[in-house]
């Protein structure tokens, strides 16, 4: 998949823990970690608001998009 | 009645299905032990002591009542006998291969894994053994059941992709 979750780079800024942010997200510890790894297959609206809130940060900036192999020309 | 957990009809037929195990592998045994005595032992024209003689003097004694059975008995060719024997082996192998592999499945049910991979494969195989055993028995009511099962699969194959992406939107 072409999107990239940067969770971890924006967690690092602003120096949050994994379990402190699955907290105040109301997340459990392994969903965010689903998240965190890129494992996941679809982000809701609802956690994404929640995400940016807590990190005082914009949707571009814990989403990233990198062309895949196959698409590039 | 509930159709998952603890108490629940999985759970009920998760049971059945490990008594209907015992009850195959008993039932074999003696089928095979009267194939065998029948097959490739020598009549016994008197009842002996021991227990083994008397059944095999009973047994002997049933045949010879209808002496056309009694005749195809002992001229049949060895090579007969032992494709029958052969083919009881494999409908029992057969039959515990399809009741464990129920049982796998009851399993999941009874723990809450109901759309997995790991439930698609196992009804596809029973299904497959179903089909396989419907030819060899000429059970054609059996080969139904199969293509239901079949059918049953592509429906799992389908809700595991479906619980898949579930269980990965955060």
């Amino acid at each position: 998949m072409g999107i990239i979750f940067r969770l971890d780079r924006m967690m690092a800024d602003r120096k949050i823990s994994l379990g402190e942010l699955a907290s105040r997200v109301d997340l459990t510890n392994s969903n965010l970690s689903i998240l965190k790894t890129g494992k996941a297959r679809a982000i809701r609206m609802s956690t994404l608001e929640a995400i940016c809130r807590e990190l005082q940060c914009q949707p571009g900036d814990i989403l990233e998009y990198m062309p895949d192999e196959d698409n590039k020309e | 009645m509930k159709y998952l957990g603890e108490k629940s009809l999985s759970s009920v037929l998760h049971g059945f299905l490990a008594v209907a195990w015992y009850l195959v592998i008993a039932g074999a045994f003696f089928i095979g032990v009267i194939l065998c005595i029948a097959f490739f032992s020598d009549p016994v024209l008197e009842s002996g002591v021991s227990p083994f003689s008397k059944m095999k003097f009973e047994l002997y004694s049933e045949i010879k009542k209808d002496p056309e059975a009694w005749k195809f008995f002992t001229s049949a060719p060895v090579v007969f006998r032992v494709m029958a024997l052969i083919f009881v082996s494999a409908v029992v192998f057969l039959l515990l291969k399809i009741i464990k592999k129920g049982q796998q499945i009851f399993l999941n049910f009874k723990n809450n894994i109901v759309f997995n991979e790991a439930n698609v494969k196992l009804i596809s195989k029973v299904s497959k053994l179903l089909i396989v055993f419907s030819i060899i028995t000429l059970n054609f009511s059996s080969l139904l059941v199969s293509f239901i099962l079949l059918i049953l699969t592509d429906v799992f194959k389908n809700g595991a992709a479906l619980q898949e992406e579930h269980d990965l939107t955060v």
